[in-house]
Parts: structure tokens; sequence; C-alpha cells
């Protein structure tokens, strides 16, 4: 297999890595920097378990080739909370008993982030919308809604 | 009531440090990949794995002869076939690799050769004469029955009778997190890192498989992505499988599914046909049930049967019929086989009873509330099985669906919007009801027990050790809510341990809803223990008398009579442990012995029922059969609630769950082979699609639960999709008797009713 360098801003670090030309983004953030909170699903962008921020968007990481992030920015969960401490938005998913298993949950606050981001004052349709990407199992989504809803009248 | 406390594990969770078996990795590693068989019945002729050693990244490839120990036991799926295949899917070797992706691509090039079989895929012909048999010499694994009363007396005393054929479809699991398992040979033992439901279950197969005792087998649970029944016989084969890698090569060995495996592997809810026949006085009163059922076990034993005999013994409904007579035929199929899937047998069941209700209401031109209420059990009835129930709270539950729907109100105000319609949109309300056996009840009998370690450290830390899995439903935080009242102390105190099968005794299964009641009675127990030694200490320092009434309060502890007297916790802790003495409790807590008559069906089959009652609005489309959920009211009595916020989290997710089966969730199987192996073809419900979940948490305090508390994972799926589906028939005017109620199956009813 064909290599090549990557190199791009992960969690505002910058970042170089060798890897297969045809690694996706997912395969480049688990398997060769060992950054496991992003999950593994579906692998065709369903489950929106691997979603990350790309530039400040939402992407199921796993449907992204790795070189297509080269020279950008990319955030993770492990970007999320700075020195251990939650961010606001966590904080809210603890408030709000929005984690079960957990296995949807970085992804959750991924697309939730990029929601926030974007639209300080969602209304509820906006967020059903911007999670509808996000497979849960667990929590049938409702206390998912109340934390980020809770985050957005912060 | 309690407040909520947060989750234990969530810090871990929300910042991606929780660790799934997929995240684990370790030096010189291997993978495996499975080569599954891709004919639904025959006999392995050759096995060539030529193509796939050539590639230099290929270790060795694994098949039946490699294996130390038993690949299965009769009628169980094994880990890998000796030579009869049973469905698409079987495993048949594995191929080791030094990449995940060098043993996918090896394994398909693993070429197997079958000498087919006919294979049978309906369950009603399997059982017929002269058809293939999966196992032995019939298809019939089992009939299971519940005789009560007397049919003729009930069919003579009813003045209106209806029959009616009712059906339920295969869905799965599909937890979020996919299959994975990672194993290391430890030179004497072998150490397996996996997300098991039942970690005992799977340590005892791996030991089997490899040959080995029981104490050569370390299970420790790595973080659980979600469980719902499934990651029980799944992964003891997947934990055998990695198992066996890593005692074959030396080397550390990971196995991780990806989506399709999964699928094309897991284990399923089991299809039922049903059919019933219910009879009625005009006035409403019941007076006798006959249920049929047959139940698609696919082509292994797992559970089926004890999934059957909870069927048969919910299948009157939580109603007193004074005549009830059910059978439950359990047939073998050449397909993906049935197992545990959160309701174990109570969903087909429930959906039967009370879409049957809803006709009959019609029949008796009677309000399905009103019908229901008539014939609620109530405090000193006898169930279906002959036994005399307490702690009934269904009418309760009824009542509290009225209040909170604005029963009457709402169905006026639903008939004035449907009248008012000249597109193509209706609305409907349906309800459903339900009583549910706490645990494993007879059917389990000797296995409901559960070991919890409660360590109190010097330092006046707690450590808690648990036999039962935290599977994402919140086991660890229900223990520290119990430890912590019980002591007076502050959660943070508490931590705990991961499940590690070498620390804590077996308890058995992570099923049933039985994990707060069971678990939790242990950890009562444990803290029982811990509190009669810090008594000890107490009263030999002459702090307070022996058969003094101690209260524990703000990490104190007092003299009831004279709450003065007080000692710091931390303290007590400190003279215990320096009196020569510890401050660990070892509860062990095993369910009320039943007795059970299996050739009758009669007896008592569960020491607790728990109750609930569902309430659903829908918008259906009838030019396009689309349903919407407008409003989903659940009402459930939990006992007293542990953790309310957890309680309402379960019960939405038990709801989405089961819109998913009422809408859209199927697995399509043709000639065997399932269709719809990742989703985007095996459709689970999204926030789009769950309306407004509104839990109604009713809290009656049980008898026998810890702190009052009663089990809730399954009731809360178990019936939604009667109220789902009454309600859409409520909106076409005619009854839908089948699931799922998709696209296609409502269009089709509503196409119906339009020609009629």
């Amino acid at each position: 297999m064909k290599q090549c360098n990557l190199n791009f801003w992960l969690n505002g670090e910058q970042t170089k890595v060798s890897i297969p030309m045809t690694a996706t983004l997912l395969d480049v953030l688990r398997d060769y920097l060992g950054m496991t909170g992003t999950k593994r699903g579906c692998e065709i962008g369903e489950c929106g378990a691997c979603t990350v921020l790309l530039n400040g968007q939402a992407v199921n990481s796993c449907t992204v080739l790795a070189l297509q992030a080269q020279g950008q920015k990319v955030e993770t969960v492990e970007g999320l909370s700075e020195g251990g401490e939650l961010s606001s938005l966590q904080q809210s998913f603890v408030e709000e008993h929005a984690v079960q298993c957990g296995f949807c949950t970085p992804g959750m606050l991924m697309s939730s982030t990029a929601l926030l981001r974007d639209n300080k004052n969602p209304s509820e349709e906006d967020i059903r919308r911007a999670i509808s990407g996000n497979l849960c199992r667990c929590t049938g989504y409702m206390p998912i809604i109340k934390a980020i809803k809770k985050e957005s009248e912060r | 009531m309690f407040k909520e406390i947060p989750r234990v594990d969530i810090q871990a969770k929300l910042t991606g440090g929780a660790k799934y078996a997929d995240d684990m990795v370790f030096p010189r590693m291997v993978y495996g990949a499975m080569v599954r068989c891709s004919i639904a019945h025959g006999d392995i002729l050759s096995i060539d794995a030529e193509e796939a050693l050539k590639r230099e990244d290929v270790l060795r490839v694994i098949t039946y002869d490699d294996i130390p120990g038993i690949a299965g036991k009769a009628k169980e799926r094994p880990v890998l076939v000796k030579e009869r295949v049973r469905f698409i899917g079987d495993g048949i070797a594995i191929v080791v690799a030094t990449s995940q992706q060098a043993a996918r691509e090896a394994a398909a090039k693993v070429a197997v050769t079958y000498k087919e079989l006919p294979a049978v895929f309906n369950p009603a012909e399997a059982i017929e004469d002269k058809q293939p048999a999966i196992h032995g010499v019939s298809n019939l694994e089992k009939v299971i029955s519940m005789r009560h009363g007397d049919m003729e007396q009930g069919w003579n005393q009813a003045e209106v009778i209806i029959e009616e054929d009712v059906s339920t479809h295969r869905v799965q699991h599909a937890a979020i997190e996919p299959e994975s398992a990672v194993a290391l040979w430890q030179g004497d033992h072998i150490e397996v890192y996996c997300p098991p439901k039942s970690p005992f279950n799977v340590r005892r197969v791996i030991s089997e498989t490899l040959g080995l005792r029981i104490n050569k087998v370390r299970l420790i649970t790595s973080t659980v992505g979600g469980s719902f029944g499934g990651k029980d016989y799944d992964m003891s084969l997947l934990g055998s499988r990695v198992a066996l890698i890593a005692r074959l090569t030396g080397r550390p060995a990971k196995m991780t599914y990806n989506r399709e495996e999964a699928i094309t592997e897991g284990t399923k809810r089991h299809p039922y046909r049903m059919h019933y026949k219910i009879g009625a006085k005009k006035d409403g009163t019941l007076t006798g049930l006959q249920v049929d059922v047959l139940s698609d076990a696919g082509a292994y034993l797992s559970k089926s049967a004890m999934v059957g005999w909870r069927s048969c013994v919910e299948s009157s409904g939580p109603y007193l019929i004074p005549n009830v007579h059910t059978d439950v035929t359990v047939a073998y199929t050449n397909q993906i086989y049935s197992d545990s899937l959160r309701g174990f047998g109570s969903p087909q069941v429930d959906y039967g009873i009370e879409v049957v209700m809803d006709k009959l209401a019609v029949r008796l031109d009677m309000d399905p509330l009103a019908l229901r209420r008539k014939n609620a059990l109530k405090d000193g009835d006898e169930h279906a099985t002959g036994q005399i129930l307490s702690g009934v709270s269904i009418g309760h539950c009824l009542d509290a669906l009225e209040e909170s729907s604005d029963y009457l109100e709402t169905r006026k105000r639903i008939t004035q919007f449907n009248q008012e319609q000249n597109g193509p949109l209706r609305r409907g309300f349906g309800i459903a009801a339900l009583h549910r056996g706490e645990a494993l009840g007879a059917g389990g009998e000797g296995i409901d027990t559960a070991g919890v370690n409660v360590h109190i450290e010097k330092d006046g830390s707690v450590l808690i050790y648990c036999g039962l899995s935290e599977v994402g439903q919140g086991c660890q935080t229900m223990m520290v809510r119990i430890v912590s009242e019980m002591l007076g102390l502050k959660p943070e105190r508490c931590r705990v341990s991961r499940l590690d099968t070498d620390y804590v005794p077996d308890s058995g299964p992570t099923v049933a809803s039985r994990g707060t009641v069971i678990a939790g009675n242990a950890t009562v127990m444990a803290v029982e223990i811990i509190k009669e030694k810090i008594r000890n200490t107490l009263a030999q320092q002459k702090w307070f008398k022996k058969n003094a009434e101690l209260i524990y309060e703000d990490e104190k502890i007092r003299l009831k009579n004279n709450p003065e007297v007080e000692v710091s916790f931390e303290e007590a802790v400190k003279l215990t442990f320096s009196n020569c003495d510890n401050l660990y409790g070892n509860g062990w807590w095993a369910a009320p012995k039943l007795v059970w008559n299996w050739e009758k069906g009669q007896g008592d089959a569960y020491f607790n029922y728990v109750y609930g009652a569902c309430g659903c609005e829908v918008e259906v489309d009838l030019d396009t059969g689309k349903t919407k959920i407008i409003r989903f009211l659940a009402v459930h009595d939990v006992g007293t609630a542990l953790n309310i916020e957890e309680v309402y989290g379960q019960i939405c997710g038990g709801v989405a769950m089961g819109i998913g089966y009422s809408l859209m969730e199927e697995v399509k199987l043709r000639d065997g082979r399932i269709q719809n192996t990742n989703l985007d073809s095996y459709l689970l419900p999204t926030a789009m699609d769950i309306g407004s979940i509104e839990p109604v948490i009713l809290q009656e305090h049980s008898a026998i639960g810890p702190l009052g508390a009663k089990g809730l994972g399954e009731p809360v799926t178990s019936i939604v999709a009667p109220a789902i589906t009454n309600a859409i028939s409520d909106a076409l005017g005619t009854q839908i008797l089948e699931l799922p109620a998709d696209l296609e199956h409502v269009l089709a009813a509503s196409m119906r009713e339009e020609q009629e």
C-alpha cells in the first residue's frame, strides 16, 4: 500500500503521521494515533459514532479519507475537556443523565458542539435534526435533547 | 423520594477515556477474522486455506481440529463447526494475521466446499413430518404449556368469542458497539477482556473451549457499549475464538466484528405466530383465553425454551381470566438463531393479548380502557398460573394513564381532528397494559442469585465489587446509591470496580431486569455485615451499648435515642481496623424459592410482578402508510426509584427501542440469508422518529426489592408495540395484527379499509 504523510491540526496540536493513502480519518485517529475516543460503529456513515469536526463541521470520519484533512483542523472528543475539567456541554450531559453505555456519546458531543457554535439558540427541532445522524440505542434521545437544550440556555 | 445522583461511570464516557474492547492494544498483538458458512444446511467436505497461508502476514488458520476442549454442547452453536453447518453464518475457521485488514483479506481466500442438505425456513413446515431435522430426529424442540381452569366452562360462559391470528417479526439488539474481544495467554491461564452481558457464562464457555478448569480463565470486562440481551452467547463464542488464537499463538489477540458480521451472527428476537381465542360476557368480563404460539428458534437452542416459558406464563396479560389454555411450541429452522432480546418473550405475547383486547373492545362496543379496567388484576386475584397475587398495581397504572393522557379529552380531540381532515392525515390513540414477572422466576430456579462485595478502605473510602455487568443500565450507580444511603455517606466516597471474574462470585447472567433487585439486595446484605462490624467495634470501645439503635447520616453514626452522641464514620472505620478487624462485607442474595408444576404449567412463576400502562398518539398518512409518533406516555410502577433521572432515561430508551420494533426494524431473510446487514438498510429510530416520549413514574414500594425498588429495563420495551399499533388501528378504523407496522403494512391496511 502506498504510504504518504499527513499533516494536520488535531485538537489544536500540529500532528504528523505516515499513513496508507487509502486510510480513512477514523482509521488514522484510532489505529495510527491511538485516539480511541472516536468510535467505529458501522463504517458506512450511518451510526455517527465516529463523528468529528473537520474545520468546525461535523463529519462521519469513517467516510472521510484522511488525506482530505491535509492541513485542516480536526477536533475530537478528547479535545473537548481541558486539563480534565469537563466542558460546560459535557456538564450538561452529566446533569441530564444523557449517557448510558456511552458508545454514541463522543459522536453526540461533537454533533452538538457543531450545532451550538452555529446556532446559539436552537429549537428542539434544530437539536433533533443536528443529532439525527447519531444513533443512540440506550437513552431514547430525550435526555440528550434536554442536555443540549440546557447548554444552549446557559 | 431519593434525590438524583450522577452516574458513576460518566466522566470517562464523556471524555473518550472509557476503554471499550476494540480500544485496547497490546504489543505484538495479532488479529483474527472469521470464515463463515455460506449455505443454510449441509456438511463441510473440505477447507482449503492454502491461498490464505501464502501471505507473509498470515500466521495460521484455526479450524475445529485445533480446539483443545469442546466446540460446543449438543444443540448449541459451536465455536467452530466440525462438519454440519446449520445456518448462513456458522463459524468454520479463524484466520490469524498481523493486522485486522490482512486477516479479513486472507479469510476471503479460504475456500470451503459443502455437500448441501435440504433446508427449512418456515417453522410451521419445519415441524411437519419428513422435514430435514436440524438437531436429532425432529425440529420440534419443546411445547411449553399452561392449563388453568376449564376451557369448556370458559366458552360456555362467554357471550362473545373472537379468534385472531397475530404475528411478530425478527429484530435484533443493534447495540451501537459491535462485538469485540481481546485475549492474552499468561503461561498457565488465559485473560480475556470483553464486553459481556453474562460474564460467568462467557468464562464457562471459554474454559470448555480451551479445555481448562474455570479458575484458569480470567475475564475482565471492558466498558460495555450496550447489550439489550446481546453479548451473551454471542460473546461466549467470540471470547472463545479470541482465546483460542491467544492460546495457540502465544501472542495477544484481538477480534472485532464489523457491523455486517455483528448482524450476520448476532442473535435475534424470536418471531412468533400466535392464534388467540378469547371469550367475554357482554359487559366485558373475560371468561376464557386460548393461546397457541409457534416460536422460531432458528438453528440452535440457546435460551429459546426459557423465553417460551416466560411467554407462556405471561400470555394472559394483566387480567383476571379464570380459564386459560396456552401452548408455546419451539421449533428449529435453518436461520440465524433467536435468543434473549430485551423483553425475553414478553414483547410478543404482550403484543398478542393487547391487540386482541382492542379487537374485542370494538366487538363489544366498549372503550378499550374500560375493558382493561374491568378485567385488571387486583390483590388476592388468582393469576392464570394459579398464583395468588399481592402488590398488584395495574389499576393505579391505568388510573395514571387516564389522567396523564387526559384520556376522554384526547379521544374527543382526535375524533374532531379526523372529522376536519380533507387530506390523507388521520390521528389515532392507542393503549396497552402490562404485567411482567421480575427476575428469572421458576424458569431459572436455582441460578437467581448474585454476590456483591463492599470494602470499606482504611481511609473510609468505599470500593464495591459486583458480579453483574454494567451494560449501560446504571447498575454501578444503583449500588452506590444503596451503599451511600445505608451508610449515610456521600456518593463520591464510593467507587465501583470493573467486573473481574477473579474477584467476584459467579452471579449469573445480567438479564431479566434482575440487576437492581438481585444485586441491590446483595448490596444491602453486604452493608448489613459492615454495619454489624462497626456496631461491635463501637460497643467494645464503649461508644454505644451493644444493642443500641444506630443512625447513619451525614457521614456520622449517631445514637437513635440520643442523637448528640455521635462518632464520625471515618473514626469508626479507624477504630475497627485498629482492632484487628476489617470492614469487608460479602453479600449473597438468592431469590425466594418457587414451586412450579411443569406438566400443568401451574405454580408460583415469579416472586413478584411489575405493572405498567402505555398510551400513544399517532398521525398516519393514508396515502403513504407513514406513521408519525406524536406522543408516547409510558406509565411504569418502578417501586422506589433509586435514581429518578436514570429511571427516566431507561424508560425513554426502552420506548425508543419499542418504536423501532413497531415501525421500522426488521431482519429480512431470503432463503436463510440476511438481506440487510448494515444500518443503511436495518433502520433504527433516530431523534427525528421518536416524537415526545413522556415517562410517568409511579413509585409503589416493593416488599422484596432493595429499599423498595423494582426491575425496569424490559417492561418498558414490552408494551410499546401494541400501544402504537392500537393507535394506528384507531386512526385507520381497522385492526393491525402483525408487526412491523411499516409503510407497506399500514398502507395495505388503509387500502383494505377503503375497499371495504
